[in-house]
């Protein structure tokens, strides 16, 4: 049977190379099929939206819904558990040996995804059982809502007591609380949220009876907003207890480190069988190569190995005001042609035409110095209305040969035509398992084989394409210090510009966004490592002959979002098991 | 051996599990759950077509993930999704239709049929445009600015200056031009003040791109765009000043323009009914002929002889005390979802009932629904303290518990909150790429149907809730198509529904006020019934003819997400299609 399938599936892997060439054969699952979904989509996709419908109904419902869910009511917390573990069950049944490597990748995927659920669920009690002495009244305000839920009737006075009762008890605590010593961080945070959480779930009951039953209308206003008040300032106060602090390091900036543990803990959710201490040797390594090379460019300059004043004329190379979008073009032009000559993917068409391109506002500069892209090409170029050194900034920062790779890395085919793709094909996908690896992975891919390939030739290019490389670098490296509680921000500041040549407050935001922001603590390392995990896969596949660069990049783009070792799995065909674990070595430390 | 397969998954999909999202034992079935031969093309023609609007759009300035303006499409845009339309007609004319399962074959047919209307539709826009763009000297000054504004090319800015200028000049002559024009037809006027609305965003997209970040231009163009941005607004309004559209003169104040017999029945065609206007208006008066005489019973039942409106009266007076509405919208639904199991007419998934919301409906909200509306959550309408006095009794009396009756499963379960939760979990491409309110209120309006056939509705208070709702589709059908054709004025509509169905004037008037003032098409409100007659027809031929029970039945359509019922019909009975399948199904009997 699993020989059968496996038949299947080269078929499949044939056709697929030739867009839109379907044709449906005897025995076999139409191809077009596959492009869209897998003996196991309809789970994933089922799954989203089940924990979709649970966190509206047992959240604070209101006709507008909400977003980003932090803190789950104890009911709500047993149900999701309830449901994974329905959802295990229903995996277990599945017939895995007969699936496509497809269904397998997703089989995989989904299993994985609800655990790390059930891991976060199970951590969430434990915060809840800590701070359950600082909100006990908080059960009157969830059976309140309980009736709500289902408009069961109630007797205005008795609520109007119970809200009364429900006071009383927050100003004893408060009492208590406020002889209290600091509390942990993260208790306090999540203390903070749950209190906000159990105010905004208060206004939803309170809403829905209020100027409808005349004597919920008489009784209840009073006690409710006397409660909803105590609720603000109550959280604020617990906010405050918080034993967290800003580095003692003058850099002004905060964040957590999650430390060895939990860092190592992701790294496995992710699908990256290395430790911490490994990827710092991965990312030193890295850096070394590109150092060479980066001396080799400063010497061609003629400065010698003074690269930063080699590095200082490039960054001087800026265009004039207003003409930044015409440069822009033109390394797109660039960028295309030369992945054209050298036949690496199929463009669609339709891809190429319609990318928008926009101007970053002075705002949305102040944040990112750098253009982005997407739907669009977002261009950071300066107005009149910015500041002198604002505008020289931005102007160097963006100057054309630090711009060479990265206009191909936000465009096509990087983040252009993955938005583009990613809403074509297999798009149940985007919800259900993003992850950087793939997005960064993919673009940063491209400046690494664009580099291999070339298309860096004066000491110049080289040196712009350089200068982001040894920022992912950098990446890597300052993240892992920090997290691991080995460096301070302002040591991963430094960093940045004695290593990078970044400009001392440009490296200052990128640190304060990585760590104060709401990105993964791997975001920042997926880049490269997601990057080189690409690269070793086209060794595999490419260099080895066994495809050529069109067919690898022409499968991978349509695969949409998936860590990478399941990417190589499904490229290879590769012989899965339904309790898979992760153990692609994908880096050569020799 | 396709068809084969696909029996299989059929089979399968049908028989193996009654509760959702079992995963088949068949890998091929759960594959035709999410996808056909045909899906991947339907998703990536509509994202194309974002695409081609986006970019050829007024782009917007800055802003994470904004989209631009959505406006009328310029000359070369329109030409790009006409070009768009034919690549996409001959790589379907590529594809093996016959090697392809019926749902292959299906979303083929609705790709290619939605592709033609689209052909149709950019056609006679082109056709429209042609008459007006002599009011328009200006235009090409606009799209050349936008032109190169789209691939960030450089500009002199004192050149840009100058063409603003000399363009803000013919606009005056056109304005001038229009300004001695007595009336312009209804038509001519919206589509031209439109197509002035759409350069006046694209003027300003092109202007915002360059202002501030190229000095030349930010020295030379802002004077000149002021001055033609303030005058491409005094000309839209100009012009639309000049339409001859008017309220009908019939004192009911509603306006909306009838678009007469040929157009509605080419829409007819396009849903897939294969009925023309005047055998609707046949339907809709034998089934109404029906409720009246039901209607009569019940009202003799209750000792009101044939004056069914004092039976009426009784009814709307039941209504529940205030702040007992919620409790009463639960009996209704445990009653309906009872019966439904008890008659095991459909297999729940279970999470579908357990997480429906509930919301009160604000007072503001309440004067545009005054009945309760449903989907993720019901919004009860029942008074607040805040109302006036008539509101308030207005509100209790049409939301009493007999009105109710029917309608708390058609906007729960498994009606709109149902299709909700299973659109989102079957076949989802379909949702956005074939909705149509044949299948999503005529599904819910044939449960109605099913229920009253099988004695949902046992007291005569009870039937004559639910024939209250089922005339008042019928009345949609009959007033809907009487004013398109251009038979009826709107207070002869709102005059009928008072009359013949019992609505409270003010309810009457809004309701004809919204149907065609209201961005509704023509035949939405004559989808209810005429979707729920459909999928009744394909009940007496599959159910009552013991092919299928009714579980295999409903768990089917509902996993089929939203497409016209003729096709429910085809992937049901996995019909023989050719690729330019027409609609020529009967599923009424109009004699």
């Amino acid at each position: 049977m699993i020989h059968r399938t496996r038949h299947f599936f080269a078929v499949l892997f044939v056709s697929a190379v030739i867009p839109y060439g379907v044709s449906a054969q005897q025995d076999t699952v139409p191809a077009s099929l596959y492009e869209q979904a897998s003996e196991v989509s309809g789970l994933v996709v089922q799954y989203g939206e089940d924990v979709r419908a649970i966190d509206y109904f047992y959240g604070p419902m209101a006709s507008g819904g909400r977003r980003g869910v932090v803190v789950h009511a104890p009911e709500q917390l047993e149900r999701l558990q309830a449901l994974n573990e329905a959802y295990l069950h229903k995996l277990e049944a599945l017939d895995f040996d007969r699936f496509s490597v497809h269904g397998q990748v997703d089989y995989i995927l989904l299993k994985g995804k609800i655990e790390a659920s059930q891991e976060a669920l199970a951590s969430e009690e434990r915060s809840r059982a800590g701070i359950a002495r600082w909100i006990p009244f908080a059960d009157s305000i969830y059976a309140f809502e309980q009736l709500r839920r289902r408009g069961t009737a109630i007797d205005g006075e008795q609520v109007a007591g119970s809200l009364h009762g429900a006071l009383q008890q927050l100003e004893h605590t408060r009492a208590v609380l406020k002889d209290e010593p600091e509390m942990d961080a993260a208790l306090s945070d999540y203390a903070s949220a749950a209190i906000t959480d159990l105010q905004t779930r208060l206004k939803s009951a309170f809403d829905f009876y209020n100027g409808y039953d005349p004597m919920f209308t008489w009784w209840v206003p009073a006690p409710y907003q006397a409660l909803d008040t105590a609720l603000t300032a109550y959280a604020r106060l617990v906010a405050d207890k918080t034993d967290a602090k800003p580095f003692d390091d003058g850099s002004d900036i905060g964040g957590k480190p999650i430390g060895r543990d939990a860092f190592a803990k992701e790294l496995r959710d992710n699908m990256i069988p290395y430790t911490p201490e490994e990827l710092l040797k991965l990312a030193d390594q890295e850096f070394a190569w590109c150092e060479a090379e980066l001396l080799k460019a400063s010497r061609e300059m003629g400065f010698g190995d003074d690269w930063k004043a080699a590095q200082e004329k490039v960054k001087n190379s800026y265009v004039a005001p207003g003409k930044q979008p015409e440069l822009i073009i033109e390394l797109y032009k660039d960028a295309n042609d030369f992945i054209n000559a050298n036949d690496l993917i199929t463009m669609p068409p339709i891809a190429e035409e319609t990318w928008g391109m926009v101007m970053m506002t002075p705002e949305q500069q102040l944040v990112s110095p750098f253009f982005l892209g997407g739907r669009n090409i977002m261009v950071s170029y300066p107005t009149n209305t910015m500041a002198h050194d604002r505008k020289l900034m931005s102007m160097r920062g963006n100057n054309p040969y630090f711009s060479r790779g990265t206009v191909q890395h936000e465009l096509v085919p990087g983040h252009h035509l993955q938005y583009f793709m990613n809403s074509r094909y297999k798009a149940y996908r985007a919800n259900a398992f993003r992850t950087p690896f793939w997005t960064e992975g993919w673009t940063l891919y491209w400046e690494l084989l664009l580099y291999d390939l070339g298309f860096a030739k004066t000491p110049e290019e080289r040196i712009g394409m350089l200068f982001w490389r040894m920022h992912r670098c950098a990446r890597i490296t300052f993240s892992i210090n920090y997290h691991l509680g080995n460096w301070s921000p302002r040591q991963c500041v430094d960093y940045l510009v004695d290593r990078v040549g970044h400009e001392p407050s440009t490296a200052h935001g990128e640190v304060k966004r990585s760590f104060e922001a709401n990105y993964g603590a791997l975001y920042q390392l997926a880049y490269l490592t997601g990057g080189l995990q690409l690269w070793s896969l086209k060794k595999e596949l490419v260099d080895s002959g066994k495809m050529t660069f069109k067919e690898f990049h022409d499968r991978i783009i349509r695969e949409n979002y998936l860590p990478i070792e399941m990417l190589r799995a499904t490229l290879t065909n590769q012989q899965l098991s339904r309790n898979f674990e992760s153990n692609w070595k994908f880096y050569d430390f020799n | 051996m396709i068809r084969n397969l696909l029996i299989c998954g059929i089979a399968a999909a049908l028989y193996a599990s009654p509760s959702y999202a079992q995963g088949t034992d068949d890998p091929l079935a759960s594959l035709y759950e999410q996808a056909s031969e045909t899906s991947g093309l339907v998703v990536q023609y509509e994202n194309d077509v974002r695409a081609v609007e986006y970019f050829y759009g007024p782009m917007s300035s800055g802003g994470y993930g904004r989209w631009g303006a959505q406006v009328l499409n310029a000359p070369d845009q329109r030409a790009r999704l006409l070009q768009l339309d034919k690549d996409y007609l001959s790589k379907l004319a590529e594809l093996n239709f016959d090697g392809m399962s019926i749902h292959g074959q299906v979303d083929y047919v609705l790709l290619k049929r939605k592709i033609d209307a689209h052909i149709r539709q950019l056609e006679a826009e082109d056709e429209h445009y042609q008459r007006i763009t002599k009011y328009l000297p200006f235009a090409g000054t606009i799209y050349d600015f936008e032109a190169k504004r789209r691939r960030g090319t450089s500009v002199v800015g004192e050149s840009i200056a100058q063409q603003l200028h000399d363009a803000l000049g013919t606009l005056n002559n056109a304005k001038a031009t229009i300004d001695a024009m007595e009336s312009m037809a209804q038509d001519d006027a919206n589509f031209l003040a439109d197509a002035v609305s759409a350069l006046k965003s694209r003027l300003k997209s092109a202007y915002d791109f360059y202002d501030g970040y190229d000095p030349m231009f930010t020295w030379w163009v802002p004077e000149p765009y002021k001055a033609l941005d303030e005058s491409l607004a005094e000309y839209e309004k100009l012009i639309r000043s000049k339409s001859d559209a008017a309220p009908f003169d019939d004192g009911s104040n509603i306006g909306g323009q009838p678009i007469g017999r040929d157009a509605f029945n080419r829409q007819l065609k396009e849903e897939m009914i294969a009925y023309t206007a005047d055998e609707l208006l046949a339907l809709a008066e034998k089934e109404f002929a029906w409720c009246e005489a039901e209607l009569l019973k019940a009202s003799r039942e209750m000792g009101f002889g044939d004056d069914w409106k004092a039976a009426q009266e009784q009814v709307k007076n039941s209504y529940v005390p205030p702040g007992k509405q919620p409790e009463l919208i639960i009996k209704l639904n445990d009653d309906a979802i009872q019966f439904i199991k008890a008659h095991n007419l459909m297999a729940l998934p279970p999470l579908a009932e357990e997480t429906w919301g509930m919301i009160m409906m604000t007072p503001e909200r309440q004067l545009v629904n005054p009945f309760f509306t449903g989907g993720r959550e019901i919004s009860v309408s029942y008074p607040t303290n805040t109302m006036s006095h008539a509101d308030k009794l207005m509100s209790m009396r049409g939301n009493n518990p007999y009105f109710s009756r029917g309608t708390v499963q058609h906007e729960l379960v498994p009606g709109h909150h149902l299709q909700y939760f299973m659109s989102s979990r079957y076949k989802t491409y379909r949702r956005s790429a074939f909705g149509t309110p044949f299948w999503g209120e005529g599904w819910a309006l044939y449960w109605e149907l099913l229920l009253y056939d099988k004695g949902f509705a046992k007291t005569p208070e009870e039937r004559i809730g639910m024939l209250f709702w089922r005339m008042h589709r019928c009345a949609r059908i009959t007033f809907s198509i009487k004013f398109h054709l251009g038979e009826w004025t709107p207070q002869q509509c709102v005059d009928y529904l008072v009359d013949r169905v019992g609505h409270e004037p003010a309810n009457a008037h809004g309701e004809v006020k919204r149907s065609f003032e209201a961005n509704y098409s023509p035949l939405y409100q004559l989808a209810y019934l005429v979707g729920g007659l459909q999928l009744f027809s394909i009940k007496n031929e599959l159910v009552d003819s013991g092919k299928m029970t009714f579980e295999e039945f409903h768990d089917a359509i509902i996993k089929q997400n939203s497409l016209p019922i003729e096709m429910v019909r085809a992937t049901l009975t996995n019909q023989q299609l050719t690729r330019d399948y027409e609609p020529i199904w009967k599923f009424y009997n109009v004699h």
